[in-house]
């Protein structure tokens, strides 16, 4: 199965930086998962509802002694419609990292 | 500007109620459900302020009365010492402060007309004159983008600074703490709640009604019940205090005929007839039957599809479990090898690679398996959550499932456990109560008993089947119906009307705002009444022009948005026709000082092309993201249905053409400052753009109608609430949690998000690569590819290249592009500024 870190070395690769040093390849990876991050929450915030939040605090209920993450699980896997809109957030954001490659690339020659 | 003429706008914000109202009241046309289904609408609108079939100025109107319904609301709670007072405070301000902000942008954007940056000293004459009609101009045009400005430097300069003084004046104060002025302005914000009626405190009202007796006695305790009490009961406890209740109060307060009015529709219902008893316990089975028969129907086909992924993860399981046991195999093999030889190493080597291979095979059926695991596990909690929303039995089957499917004895569990559910006892779904001490049958059984039950419950009445309802005289359902009809007609109007109606009905008798009835009512009534108010707002900007062009002259600005908003009315006016692309840009953009020189747009216009314009000077950098956001206003008018153009295909490569030329403008600039790094320059560069955002991308949840405002209006106020909600959750969500200041934002969520919810996605992403940058990818390979070509060939090239490219019209390709801009950069180093470029770079047309 493909990882947060697959991720952030596809956006690498996309920004040919895959074979830069270690250190910059950090830097790098440091930025992009903030910006995943950030699409992540964006998506977040205009998808979860109400009725997601008591999916979660029900989950909480019943199991007070399970680690909050699995709450977080339920909650977004009880909807579909969640997973596809962080999806689309991220397919959005590799467009526009692609884009910002190409930009750059294109001044420099 | 004066202060005197504010009354005029309380009076326009009076009308604007009165429309809404009155849409509500023309839908009723269609049928008496049509009230209440457009009163669901308002009401619903009322709360999301997002209704994508109401025009803009529409929506804005309702996103204001809304924040103003919260502030009264919150006042009252307040009064009645309910903690929910903050909550509804804290949604009201915001509401309020977008106003606010508003008003005092278009008093900047007034001042810095005339008068440089000297804005601050006139913030106090945002309510003038000059500024409440460019503002009501701008509202009902829907050309807001014009007056905040381009989304420069110094527009969020002044945005932040507007958003400080707001802060400043209003932020943590309650009510009474406000400076008189400003309790004023909330009082009349309110006051516009019920148009025809003066300014009053609401939290009088509220004391009145819940102390003023009426003559209704209560039979449980022989007290008489407040005017409070009756009008929660008589429109539902979720109502009261809010926009529908505070007119309903204000005129019982006023009119005694009207409150004998309530107290008697109030008496009658409470007289309820028999046959209404037993017909609406029935009606009450029966639908409770049919609820029934769909939720066993939809778990049985859950579980079944859910029981199914079983057989892939079975053979999953054994595809992984042979491959790892032949990969150990190998491994001892290798191990087992003697001493360093030829032949030693050349077994070893085969060894490996053969090891490699099935540990290969054993991984990629490892994810397999995980994938299908994770699927299983969310259908099936789904379902869970579904079938038994207390949690009764969720607990044990949930713990019995989780982590076990990967187990080579998971499977069997899972496939026993469900086929128990449909088979044995399906009561562990919650679906039916569990009879103490009797076995429940599994789902099947459950649902052929209540088809059973359905099928029966048509039958004539019986002393067997319904000894009560046989007993009291009934013949059958149909005759109970009958007869409850009967008596139901017997009812006053009023009686029938579910709390929406009745509020509505009695808010136009009393206001006289009733539509006379048609001879052929419209079908299509609620269609209409949109149209309608459409025609209305238009109305109501053309007068609003007027009276801007004979009373004041602002300047530049309300001209802009004057004919920026005559555009915008042309389209709403003649919407049974879409403009074409080419008319939109001579119409509309060309027309527009900022873009006269854009007559050559097109949908095919490339990043060179932009950049060209823009050396050309035919286009100002800074104007580019406006010009983006005009095409963003296009694609979503054409996402309304009826556009010639299609979002995906022809509008969102121009908006990316437009977003790349920014791009490289912004990289231009960068690469001059590159340097201070310990990066390469171009990794500097990267890194900064990285941190730069996009100027302004079309919202992905765009709705037809909705404006940019009203979206970032929405997702500030899903944002707010999400904050809201895990803000109360921050010790769990958060490592690191700063007496309640969030701190999830950055890598916070991301860390809760276990792989198992990632992993799809990552995958979906990583497969999801851009055709433009696959086709620009494999060009690329090919120019490396003819780099290395023989000597002889690449003496060539360059002139080769630019011939192949002109025989190939339309189509711009890579090296085209690296030709044109090195020859732009040897001319640059001759001319001084870049000269135009005839090709474009963007992503498609690279990868072309």
């Amino acid at each position: 199965m493909l990882t947060f870190a697959d991720l952030i070395h596809t956006f690498l690769d996309d920004l040919g930086l895959t074979k830069a040093s270690q250190s910059v390849q950090k830097i790098f990876g440091l930025r992009l998962a903030e910006l995943v991050d950030e699409q992540i929450e964006e998506a977040l915030v205009d998808t979860l509802t109400d009725e997601d939040w008591k999916t979660y605090e029900d989950y909480r209920t019943m199991h007070p002694n399970t680690p909050s993450d699995e709450a977080l699980t339920t909650m977004l896997m009880s909807r579909p419609q969640i997973r596809e809109v962080i999806e689309k957030q991220l397919i959005a954001l590799r467009e526009d990292i692609l884009m910002k490659g190409a930009a750059v690339e294109d001044e420099m020659k | 500007m004066s202060r005197g003429s504010l009354s005029n706008e309380v009076a326009a914000d009076a009308d604007a109620d009165a429309r809404y109202r009155n849409m509500a009241a023309l839908s009723d046309q269609g049928g008496g459900a049509g009230v209440e289904q457009a009163a669901n609408t308002i009401f619903d609108s009322l709360r999301t302020a997002a209704d994508p079939i109401l025009p803009t100025d529409v929506v804005h109107g309702i996103r204001t009365l809304r924040a103003r319904t919260f502030r009264a609301l919150g006042t009252m709670i307040e009064t009645a010492g309910d903690d929910r007072a903050a909550d509804i405070y804290r949604l009201a301000e915001r509401g309020l402060r977008d106003t606010l902000v508003l008003q005092a942008q278009a008093a900047i954007a007034t001042q810095n007309a005339g008068a440089g940056l000297a804005w601050t000293r006139n913030l106090g004459n945002r309510l003038g004159s000059g500024v409440r009609n460019l503002v009501l101009l701008v509202r009902g045009g829907g050309a807001t983008a014009v007056v905040t400005g381009s989304g420069s430097y110094e527009d969020r300069l002044i945005e932040q600074e507007v958003e400080r003084q707001i802060d400043l004046r209003f932020a943590g104060l309650t009510f009474d703490q406000m400076a008189p002025e400003d309790q004023a302005l909330i009082r009349q914000q309110v006051g516009r709640l019920a148009p025809n009626f003066i300014a009053f405190d609401p939290r009088n009202l509220m004391q009145w009604a819940a102390n003023e007796p009426s003559t209704v006695i209560d039979a449980t305790t022989g007290n008489s019940l407040s005017y409070y009490r009756l009008v929660e009961v008589l429109v539902g406890g979720d109502y009261i205090g809010s926009k529908h209740t505070l007119p309903v109060l204000s005129l019982m307060q006023k009119d005694p005929a009207y409150r004998a009015r309530l107290e008697e529709i109030y008496n009658e219902r409470a007289a309820e007839q028999p046959v209404q008893l037993a017909y609406n316990r029935v009606r009450r089975e029966r639908s409770d039957q049919d609820t029934q028969k769909t939720r066993i129907e939809t778990m049985i086909q859950q579980i079944e599809g859910a029981l199914q992924s079983m057989s892939q993860i079975r053979e999953q399981q054994s595809i992984y479990i042979s491959n790892r046991d032949d990969a150990a195999a190998k491994t001892a093999e290798k191990t087992a090898l003697g001493p360093v030889t030829a032949a030693n190493n050349q077994a070893r080597k085969e060894l490996e690679a053969s090891e490699r291979a099935y540990k290969q095979a054993a991984n990629t059926a490892s994810s397999n398996l995980t994938r299908l695991v994770g699927d299983v596990k969310g259908k099936y909690r789904r379902l869970l959550l579904a079938a038994s929303p207390s949690g009764t039995a969720f607990p044990s089957i949930l713990k019995m499932a989780a982590g076990t499917l990967s187990k080579p004895t998971g499977p069997d569990n899972f496939v026993n456990t469900f086929q128990k559910l449909l088979d044995v006892n399906g009561s562990n779904l919650g679906i039916q109560p569990v009879p103490t001490g009797a076995a429940t049958p599994g789902l099947r059984d459950q649902l052929d008993q209540v088809k059973d039950a359905i099928e029966m419950r048509n039958e004539p009445y019986s002393p067997t089947n319904q000894p009560d309802l046989y007993a009291e005289g009934y013949k059958d359902f149909d005759d109970l119906k009958r007869k409850n009809d009967t008596a139901s007609s017997a009812r006053s109007t009023d009686y029938v009307l579910t709390p929406h109606q009745l509020t509505y009905n009695v808010i136009y008798r009393q206001l006289r705002v009733q539509i006379p009835p048609q001879a052929n009512p419209p079908n299509n009534a609620h269609r209409l009444a949109v149209e309608n108010a459409q025609k209305q707002a238009i109305m109501e900007t053309f007068l609003l022009m007027d009276r801007v062009e004979s009373d004041m002259d602002e300047g530049s600005t309300v001209r802009e948005a004057r004919r920026l908003s005559a555009n915008r009315i042309m389209r709403l006016m003649d919407s049974g026709k879409r403009l074409s692309f080419k008319e939109f840009v001579e119409d509309n953009l060309a027309e527009q000082d900022l873009y006269k020189g854009l007559k050559g747009l097109t949908l095919k216009t490339t990043a060179n092309e932009v950049l060209q314009m823009i050396r050309e000077e035919r286009l100002k950098e800074e104007h580019l993201p406006e010009l983006m956001r005009q095409i963003e206003l296009l694609g979503q008018d054409q996402l309304e249905g009826s556009g010639k153009l299609n979002l995906e295909e022809d509008i969102r490569p121009l908006h990316r053409q437009l977003q790349l030329a920014w791009y490289r403008l912004r990289a231009e600039s960068m690469l001059k400052e590159a340097g201070k790094t310990g990066l390469t320059n171009r990794e500097e560069v990267i890194l900064n753009m990285l941190k730069e955002k996009a100027p302004e991308a079309i919202p992905p949840d765009a709705q037809p109608g909705m404006a940019p405002l009203a979206v970032a209006t929405r997702r500030e106020s899903r944002r707010r609430r999400f904050f809201d909600a895990i803000k109360a959750k921050i010790q769990e969500l958060g490592p690191d949690s700063d007496d309640g200041k969030l701190q999830t934002r950055r890598l916070g969520i991301l860390q809760q998000i276990p792989s198992l919810v990632l992993g799809d996605m990552v995958y979906n992403v990583v497969a999801n690569i851009p055709d433009w940058w696959r086709r620009r990818r494999k060009r690329k390979e090919a120019a490396a590819a003819a780099s290395t070509a023989p000597a002889t060939e690449e003496t060539t090239s360059e002139t080769t290249t630019v011939t192949q490219v002109e025989a190939e019209p339309g189509e711009d390709t890579e090296e085209s592009n690296v030709v044109s801009l090195n020859q732009e950069k040897k001319k640059k180093k001759k001319k001084g500024p870049r000269p135009p470029s005839p090709s474009g770079d963007a992503p498609e047309a690279l990868a072309a």
